[in-house]
């Protein structure tokens, strides 16, 4: 078999090869030390862009001091508005990010299994992790009245560009709406197989001004008055509830030691409960369903964490120190202590005396 | 197809994610993740939801964006000096800070669709999906990502390097 080629090489690893060509790369790796060190590499290579990736997610706002007097001119972010859409959706995607572990492609050659999956399944959890599930362990008031409420409009360039891609008839707004539009019209005519007479009908038979006219504000309409929809009925009046400034929390971000090695241990139940929880369809995310029968992979809570500063709709991050994986999410809790909330591991409150030097990352690509 | 409520929980925040290290904006990426549930709406039927969604989101972004995340970036550099001159920055947050702006240098050294296709690839998508979203032939979304990751990689180290390289902390 000729060598493998870097394409192909990463194909293996994001798991995209079908199981006869993986196991034949498998197979290759095993026995060639060239390919072998190439498979190196390119893992190396994965790693890093994921770590280097991951950093991009803290991003302050561009101009921190808005003014908050110009809030009327937005219109309410209605997602923003319920803490249940966001648990939800992290809920969602905890339980697609496990079930693309669990159901990883086991027929690849048991050489590259072993070494290979864990790596590639990690990497497909990431993703899924960085917005881990805060089923029911939420014991704090939501959005305290200090706040900044990030509803109000950011720079007013940001405006008249969303603007300008929703009107077309504005002045100098022409240009880009029609762009869009036009753009708008090519992948759903790429992705409706069943419609597609329509939609080029639709597209073709309008002039596109007065398309583009109509459109924006049934658009808008439909946006925004489905916002009652697309809320579940949330037990308490709703709250804004935006990623929150927290700066105080900041200075607290770092790397701390967990506890003793036996509470760590992650139990089978907690974690069964949290799958269940995660792939309960409906239903608030926060209740805890009765422990599943189903064996939970076993993870472990690392001894050593990282608390970020990057902000998720639950909190901060908590990344591996080693890995740069998000694992789950902390704040900032009373006294001085931090509550942690680990993905899978449950819920924990340490002390900010746990601080530790973060491990060096030293010769890690 | 899934009603929107559904797409919706599946994978706004994904997409956010999606923009917010597409355009370095958190606030303009949750416009455009409004904007593309909003064209959701339209549609009746889609046959690769995932794949369509950011597909539509890409578009959005991507005439504009050229410009704006320049002119962003030097604005979140000023910003960052500020914090720092100000001296109201935990030295934590200073670091983070640098590491960002040169991840955002270095991913910006990635051609448009090596770039998209790496960022569609955290997140999550597959093969398939990405080569959808960015017609692409599914045989070489494996080829566009590695050599994206590579010059990720190498744009970033090069980077840090040129910034005097010794700062690393964890």
């Amino acid at each position: 078999m000729k060598h493998m080629d870097e394409g192909t090489i990463h194909a293996w690893l994001d798991g995209a090869l079908s199981d006869a060509e993986a196991a034949e790369a498998g197979a290759h790796a095993a026995s060639c030390a060239e390919c072998a060190a190439k498979v190196a590499e390119a893992r190396g290579l994965v790693a890093g862009a994921s770590r280097i990736l991951m950093s991009l997610d803290d991003v302050p706002a561009v101009a921190p001091n808005r003014a908050p007097a110009a809030a009327p001119q937005r219109p309410q972010r209605f997602w923003q508005a319920s803490p249940w859409v966001t648990g939800i959706a992290a809920a969602l995607l905890l339980a697609v990010g496990v079930k693309e572990w669990r159901d990883r492609p086991s027929a690849q050659s048991a050489v590259a299994s072993a070494q290979q999956t864990p790596l590639d399944s990690a990497l497909n959890v990431a993703p899924a992790a960085a917005v881990p599930v805060d089923s029911g362990l939420r014991d704090r008031p939501v959005s305290p009245p200090s706040v900044k409420p990030l509803n109000a409009p950011p720079a007013p360039d940001v405006n008249r560009r969303v603007a300008d891609t929703r009107s077309a008839a504005g002045a100098g707004g022409a240009g880009s709406g029609s762009a869009v539009r036009a753009d708008e019209a090519r992948p759903p005519a790429r992705f409706e197989k069943r419609q597609e007479s329509a939609v080029a009908a639709e597209a073709a038979a309008a002039p596109v001004s007065s398309v583009a006219q109509a459109e924006p504000k049934t658009a808008i309409a439909e946006g925004l008055k489905p916002s009652a929809a697309l809320m579940p009925p949330a037990p308490s009046p709703l709250r804004s509830v935006a990623v929150r400034d927290r700066s105080d929390e900041r200075p607290l971000a770092g790397c701390y030691r967990l506890g003793g090695s036996a509470s760590q241990r992650l139990s089978l139940e907690s974690a069964g409960k949290a799958i269940a929880a995660a792939r309960e369809p409906s239903g608030p995310a926060r209740k805890l369903a009765q422990p599943s029968a189903a064996p939970a992979p076993a993870l472990e809570a690392p001894s050593i964490v990282r608390l970020d500063t990057m902000m998720t709709a639950q909190g901060r991050a908590i990344t591996s120190p080693s890995t740069g994986e998000a694992i789950g999410t902390w704040r900032a809790a009373d006294g001085d202590s931090v509550r942690l909330m680990i993905v899978v591991t449950g819920a924990k409150t340490i002390s900010i005396d746990n601080r530790v030097a973060c491990p060096s990352r030293e010769g890690r690509p | 197809m899934s009603d929107v409520e559904t797409l919706f929980r599946q994978y706004h925040a994904q997409l956010v994610r999606y923009l917010t290290r597409r355009l370095g904006d958190r606030d303009w990426a949750e416009e455009v993740a409004q904007e593309t549930f909003v064209r959701a709406l339209r549609q009746t039927s889609l046959t690769n939801e995932r794949a369509w969604i950011f597909a539509v989101a890409t578009n959005l972004v991507r005439d504009q964006a050229r410009k704006e995340i320049r002119q962003r970036r030097h604005l979140e550099l000023l910003a960052a000096e500020a914090r720092a001159e100000a001296g109201d920055a935990p030295p934590d947050e200073l670091v983070r800070s640098e590491e960002r702006l040169l991840a955002r240098r270095a991913l910006e050294a990635l051609t448009e669709k090596d770039r998209e296709a790496l960022l569609m690839k955290e997140e999550g998508l597959d093969y398939h999906e990405i080569a959808e979203a960015l017609e692409l032939s599914v045989a070489s979304v494996g080829t566009t990502l590695s050599r994206a990751r590579r010059r990720l990689v190498e744009a970033y180290e090069g980077l840090r390097r040129e910034e005097g390289g010794g700062r690393r902390t964890g």
